[in-house]
């Protein structure tokens, strides 16, 4: 999708608006002290992160063989399988699964995946509807937007704007912000919605290749209607989302939940192991799995960057990063915002598309150390940043910000500085001239501080003085 | 026997806060520590590596592998260049034919601070009472963990008060060239902490990384507060005076 602003105007936009920002602020102080809670004891988390940073590993060290015995035991369960290149092949998929029920109506749980293919708004292009019913994608459905954040995609709006939002977007809503009475309202009409939904979607929190399992993961019970309710149900994940064993999923899901939300389990644990049998009541009478590439392999080939898709999609680098606290999750104009939308999108939209977001970030390295995988945030930001710059990068559009002005002054300031005598005339001329730098060429350091300062004799000076 | 220290300024203090390196060295001499200065040194190369510009950084370090070459410990006033110099100068030049000196420079890094309390010096609190606002950089805090022995050697003074702002574990928003490439980022985290600092109402702002120092002063200056500002050593050098 062509995006009519850029990632800093985007940026600057929302730092002006005081009321998204507080949104921001107040969410992210209350999830990173529910985190913290649920962590007590250091060396635990410590040891937990290491056991889930070997599962996910593990994983993708054998990633080929696992997704062959996944399609495997998939088939054995009666889950149809379906391998989607890229997000056109993936709806496509979907909307023929659709076509063959000649189904009209779909009701979806909550699925990031399905967000990056862009699915919606390809079904309303073919005459198809499709509702969310996870009560924050719920919102910003409403509202026209996509989520600011991969686990509470309507984060950026407080309980007054959502009342607004329901009043003048539902019929015959009256203005309330009780929050009780606005999930009410939301239950009330996607109750009618799962009843009649022709197709049910999910994701998949992890796909268990030993068994041909798929786990979700949620809060508010819609997952579970989604995946039961409808006749038919279409699952959808990316294929980094596999791991090997039923036993590696209990580790995952404890730091999972811990991490995201800072719950010590969540209300709703789905493992979904096929359509519905034949003594069985309820379930759907189909399951699809539609496994998506859309750039996971090129990212799996390249070694420096693998560790990108070890990701659960918790979201705690993104409730900790103090770029994201600012700005919020639109600003970055990406399906996955924040450090991992950071570290991802460049890699499967290409640097040219999405590489100028990462000059935002400072390299605090808040995200790599609370990320439940020990995913090396920070340093795959440097990785990309040098990937963006040169000459013979392996990622999508490597080399594509490169800029003579700003080669140029690295060319000039490295030799300077990799020239020790000329260093030291350059800064002892700093020194006596330090009066005479106008401010405006200290912009846009100066647009906000004053000048920095420079010391009437260096250090080296004072140094060669003293002996 | 006074032991051998080499001392690895950083740029920032060369050029924008000298006396925080004298006081700096002053406090290595004061425990005993026969200091030396290679005026070879320049940067330890974050600006560029930090901005992808990972040949830059080998060209500026490759010179200062040299000039440090032996057998003493390289102490740096600084967590952020500490951690440059310790956790990513071997990989720079991993295949190179410097890798083994890059090595040995590497293992031979050490925070002031982390290294004073490796050494078990005590300091003797001479000053006044004094409230001091303090802000410990992210690298201090994440990257080498040397925040910790500072704090332990702020809280020793005995008629220090130590005052941590909220969300103390915040960037202020420098990220060096980051300052300059998000400028408006940049500076709404500077305000941020600027403020939180202020909030504490304490007589003195202390920080222990030269960048921040430079951002958070800055800022004040920029919104005409008075908070009188110092580097962690110039203020440990000055309290056992």
């Amino acid at each position: 999708m062509s995006e009519p602003t850029t990632f800093h105007t985007r940026a600057v936009d929302a730092l002006g608006n005081p009321q998204l920002r507080a949104n921001f602020r107040n969410a992210m102080d209350s999830i990173i002290l529910k985190r913290q809670a649920e962590f007590p004891d250091a060396d635990e988390l410590t040891e937990l992160r290491s056991l889930c940073d070997g599962i996910r590993s593990r994983a993708l060290s054998k990633l080929p063989e696992l997704l062959e015995q996944l399609e495997i035991r998939l088939i054995q369960n009666g889950i149809q399988v379906h391998w989607a290149e890229d997000s056109k092949s993936a709806c496509q998929i979907i909307e023929s699964i659709c076509a063959k029920r000649h189904a009209k109506t779909m009701i979806k749980g909550k699925s990031m995946v399905s967000e990056e293919i862009h699915l919606n708004a390809h079904l309303e292009s073919k005459g198809l509807t499709a509702l969310e019913s996870d009560l924050g994608e719920y919102i910003v459905q409403l509202g026209g937007e996509g989520p600011s954040h991969i686990i509470m995609p309507a984060i950026h709006r407080n309980k007054k704007q959502i009342a607004e939002l329901f009043h003048t977007e539902l019929e015959g809503v009256n203005l309330t912000d009780d929050v009780d009475e606005l999930t009410a309202i939301a239950r009330r009409i996607l109750r009618q919605e799962f009843k009649t939904a022709d197709v049910g979607l999910s994701g998949v929190n992890f796909a268990v290749a030993e068994t041909g399992t798929l786990c979700l993961v949620e809060n508010e019970g819609n997952g579970r209607m989604c995946t039961t309710i409808p006749k038919c149900h279409i699952a959808i994940t990316g294929i980094e989302k596999v791991v090997e064993n039923l036993e590696d999923v209990a580790p995952l899901y404890s730091i999972l939940t811990r991490s995201a939300t800072g719950q010590h389990a969540t209300t709703y644990f789905n493992w979904i192991s096929g359509p519905r049998k034949e003594s069985e009541l309820d379930g759907p009478d189909e399951v699809h799995l539609v496994l998506l590439d859309n750039g996971r392999s090129l990212i799996h080939e390249t070694d420096a960057l693998r560790e990108t898709l070890k990701c659960i999609r918790c979201g705690a680098c993104m409730n900790h990063c103090p770029v994201y606290t600012k700005i919020g999750g639109h600003a970055y104009g990406t399906t996955y915002p924040g450090p991992i939308g950071q570290i991802l999108m460049p890699q499967l939209e290409g640097i040219k598309a999405r590489g100028d977001m990462i000059s935002a970030c400072t390299l605090n390295a808040a995200c790599g150390e609370v990320c439940p995988v020990n995913i090396p945030i920070p340093a795959l930001i440097t990785k990309l940043r040098h990937e963006a710059v040169s000459d013979n990068g392996s990622v999508k559009g490597a080399g594509s910000l490169k800029k003579p002005f700003e080669r140029a002054i690295w060319a000039v300031w490295t030799w300077l500085y990799s020239h020790p005598e000329a260093y030291r005339l350059m800064t002892w001329i700093a020194t006596r001239f330090r009066a005479l730098v106008p401010e405006v060429l200290m912009r846009p350091w100066t647009t906000t501080r004053s000048k920095p300062p420079i010391a009437k004799k260096t250090m080296h000076e004072l140094m060669r003085e003293r002996s | 026997m006074a032991s051998e220290v080499f001392f690895y300024g950083t740029c920032l203090i060369d050029l924008s806060f000298p006396e925080a390196g004298m006081a700096a060295i002053k406090l290595l001499r004061h425990f005993d520590f026969n200091v030396s200065y290679p005026q070879q040194q320049t940067c330890c190369g974050q600006p560029p590596f930090n901005s992808g510009y990972q040949e830059s950084a080998r060209d500026v370090l490759r010179p200062q592998l040299l000039a440090f070459e032996g057998d003493a410990p390289i102490v740096v006033p600084s967590a952020s260049c500490a951690g440059m110099l310790k956790s990513n100068v071997p990989a720079l030049f991993a295949k190179t034919e410097d890798a083994k000196r890059a090595e040995d420079f590497a293992g031979r890094i050490h925070e002031l601070s982390a290294f004073l309390e490796l050494h078990a010096v005590s300091l003797q609190d001479q000053g006044e009472s004094i409230a001091i606002a303090v802000h410990l950089s992210c690298a201090s805090q994440r990257s080498d963990h040397s925040s910790k022995s500072m704090l332990n050697l702020l809280n020793s003074l005995e008629k220090v008060e130590v005052r941590q702002p909220k969300r103390a574990y915040e960037c202020c928003g420098f990220g060096g060239t980051f300052a300059i490439k998000q400028p408006e980022i940049s500076a709404a985290m500077a305000l941020d902490k600027a403020d939180s600092l202020l909030e504490l109402e304490a007589d003195r702002f202390i920080c222990n990384d030269s960048g921040c120092l430079m951002n958070l002063t800055g800022t004040q200056t920029f919104q005409n507060r008075d908070l009188p500002a110092q580097h962690l050593y110039e203020f440990l050098w000055e309290r056992i005076q």
